[in-house]
């Protein structure tokens, strides 16, 4: 039966999801900032720093408006990026207190868990459509053709 | 399991328990600006109150810190362990895995990782704890004392059948 500590380590892991959701979308519209602003032909590192910073500051949500508005087509996969938007809200702002007592107990922390499960689902599902935009299948990437061993750090 | 996979678990796990004492404090924010409507609790019922709850449950720390300073001047080691947990919180709900993912690969980075996700964790249980003081006289006045809170908890528990 799960434990306090499993529900804390699946909001990590789900919460990290939604970083990388959030960073894949910030790399998108720094690009097309960039481009927009011909920083790829004319390098302006004042400009590039003002670009990075206003991207840095916007919340997930913000993002989104701001992948609506881009030249970066969105419209096959809406639906994804809103129900991943809600996932995350739901998750930083509200979770704990949604689920509150049920943390004390093994039934409420499977109910917990089960939560957790479909909220990282939602921030993945999200996350591979991103990358997608960006060159990037995960679906495909060939787990079995990963280097193997071991870096000395 | 291995030391490093186990340490990586640490991480994830320290996070989410920062979270949820982020998420505690932002209830405590909620609880503390219901407390300073107890001089007109007359005017309200249950509902309003639920209501305003509710509302507030929306906003973001940051909004709730605001209003909260809008209404009550608060001594200053407890604004600025506040504002503290504030910047702090929004750090680790908008950047912290980004801006980590480096030092997270490594030992010796996963554990400065975990010493400051513990030092987060007393940030917000401090910050939630001198709220509390700072509130306390307002609501005892008003009748909002612990045991009540303790006949009012038990009460729900058995209408909820818990």
């Amino acid at each position: 039966m799960p434990s306090l500590d499993d529900v804390y380590r699946k909001f990590g892991v789900a919460s990290e999801a939604a970083q990388l959701l959030e960073t894949e979308l910030g790399n998108i519209l720094i690009f097309a900032g960039a481009v927009d602003q011909n920083l790829i032909d004319e390098p302006n590192e004042e400009r590039g720093t003002t670009l990075f910073k206003k991207i840095n500051r916007q919340t997930l949500g913000q993002l989104l408006k701001g992948l609506e508005s881009s030249s970066e087509s969105v419209d096959h996969f809406e639906g994804l990026l809103a129900k991943a938007l809600k996932a995350r809200n739901r998750l930083t702002h509200s979770f704990y207190r949604q689920h509150n007592i049920r943390r004390n107990s093994e039934d409420g922390r499977v109910k917990m868990l089960e939560d957790l499960e479909l909220i990282h689902h939602d921030l993945l599902d999200a996350y591979k459509a991103v990358m997608r935009l960006s060159g990037v299948d995960l679906g495909k990437v060939p787990l079995n053709q990963l280097p193997t061993g071991h870096l000395p750090i | 399991m291995d030391y490093d996979d186990e340490q990586t678990r640490d991480v994830y796990a320290h996070y989410g328990l920062a979270m949820y004492l982020a998420q505690t404090l932002e209830h405590a924010i909620v609880n503390a600006l219901v407390i300073l409507r107890l001089p007109e609790k007359e005017k309200y019922t249950r509902q309003d109150i639920d209501e305003f709850m509710e509302g507030n449950f929306q906003k973001t720390l940051g909004a709730l810190l605001k209003q909260l300073k809008s209404e009550i001047s608060f001594p200053p080691d407890l604004e600025s362990v506040l504002v503290e947990a504030l910047n702090r919180r929004n750090y680790l709900a908008h950047h912290y895995f980004r801006v980590r993912a480096e030092t997270f690969v490594t030992r010796n980075g996963r554990t400065q990782m975990l010493h400051e996700l513990q030092s987060d964790q007393r940030l917000f249980e401090k910050a939630d704890e001198q709220l509390a003081k700072a509130m306390k006289p307002l609501r005892l006045t008003h009748g909002a004392t612990d045991s009540a809170y303790e006949a009012e908890y038990k009460a729900m528990c058995q209408r909820l059948g818990i």
